[in-house]
């Protein structure tokens, strides 16, 4: 314990504004994505989503930040925020622990999706793991396609844990 | 027994070298054009941004851009070599299990001949690109490519024995104008212990 992380609990339930997607759902993406999972090489574009549909698997892929921007990112929604407060409390690590993926529409190739999270829950206590010491923290992804219609709702847990060897 | 680090006596006949008739008929032909794997779209140029840490709002700002002389968004010119590189399944198919998408194109006659005399290490010394129109989001990119000159010694470098080769490649857009051009100037040498046989397979 040690960490005083009531601050964080009075964040669980609030939800992000809409945040759009870095890019367009393209068909250049969609190939990058297959080349990686398709081990054996079945062909993607001989499959019937690829031709007007991104895979459904795919859809984490087009909420996820950037890797550089010139000038520092704000964290202003509320899954940052916590992210952050528990990085400077010393949780540096995340793993991924669970994620549960609902699907309600395809999703067309030009589309340009966004997404709200909300922050479902943050752990009572630490939890402690063979990875070390940490904090769950549950999110909610609500992804919607440019018409406002919910594509996919996608339920994530990752655990914030305090690393060995801290990687900064 | 003391190890001779492969100097050879004085009086050794020469190494054997490079048969130019070999490598002759391929030098100067370019491959048929093709097009690239995916039309330029802004998210791979913001990706291609992203790792090169490129700021330049030319690339990510859309009205930005379209006041700048440009007069639109255009790709980092710099980028353009990526519009020629083949698919993960086709490299790795190349460099892990040694089977080529194209086999017949004349630099994989060349690469072929080069690796048959023992020219088995390869470094990269030197890349010149010429810009001559922007490219843009939306643009499809085809290209040409061939070994344009050979070394007709061998070089003594600190790599090893070796000949430079330079692949010329020539980038067009889908109005059949030229876009841009660049040369790669190629080091294949002897080494004394092949690297590229640790890494094969």
């Amino acid at each position: 314990m040690g960490t005083d992380l009531s601050g964080l609990r009075k964040l669980v339930g609030k939800e992000s504004g809409e945040i759009p997607a870095p890019d367009k759902v393209s068909t250049s993406d969609i190939r990058h994505w297959c080349e990686v999972m398709d081990e054996d090489r079945t062909p993607c574009h001989e499959t019937n989503w690829e031709e007007k549909h991104a895979p459904p698997a795919m859809l984490m892929a087009w909420t996820m930040p950037p890797l550089w921007t010139p000038e520092p990112r704000a964290t202003v929604a509320p899954h940052e925020r916590v992210l952050k407060a528990l990085d400077e409390a010393g949780y540096d690590g995340a793993i991924g622990l669970h994620l549960d993926q609902e699907f309600f529409r395809p999703v067309s190739v030009g589309e340009r999706l966004s997404y709200r999270v909300s922050l479902d829950g943050v752990s009572r206590d630490e939890v402690q793991t063979r990875m070390g010491s940490g904090i769950q923290v549950d999110l909610l992804y609500t992804i919607s396609n440019s018409q406002g219609d919910a594509v996919s709702r996608q339920r994530y847990s990752l655990l914030k844990f305090k690393t060995l060897h801290p990687v900064k | 027994m003391p190890t001779t680090y492969e100097i050879q006596p004085y009086h050794s006949p020469p190494a054997p070298t490079l048969d130019w008739a070999e490598v002759a008929p391929y030098i100067g032909k370019l491959t048929e054009p093709r097009a690239s794997m995916d039309e330029v779209t802004e998210s791979d140029i913001r990706h291609w941004c992203e790792v090169m840490q490129d700021a330049s709002l030319l690339y990510r700002d859309t009205e930005y851009a379209r006041a700048s002389p440009y007069g639109g968004m255009i790709a980092p010119p710099a980028m353009v070599q990526t519009w020629s590189m083949m698919g993960m399944g086709a490299s790795m198919d190349q460099y892990r299990r040694g089977i080529l998408e194209n086999p017949d194109d004349p630099h994989h006659k060349v690469n072929a001949a080069l690796e048959k005399a023992g020219y088995t290490g390869v470094v990269a010394t030197a890349q010149e690109q010429t810009y001559l129109k922007p490219i843009r989001p939306g643009d499809t990119i085809h290209y040409v490519m061939g070994v344009v000159h050979m070394t007709k010694n061998d070089s003594y470098t600190r790599q090893g024995v070796g000949r430079y080769y330079v692949l010329y490649y020539r980038f067009t857009n889908q109005k059949q104008e030229e876009v841009a051009n660049m040369t790669f100037r190629v080091l294949w040498y002897k080494p004394p212990m092949s690297t590229r046989r640790l890494y094969k397979g």
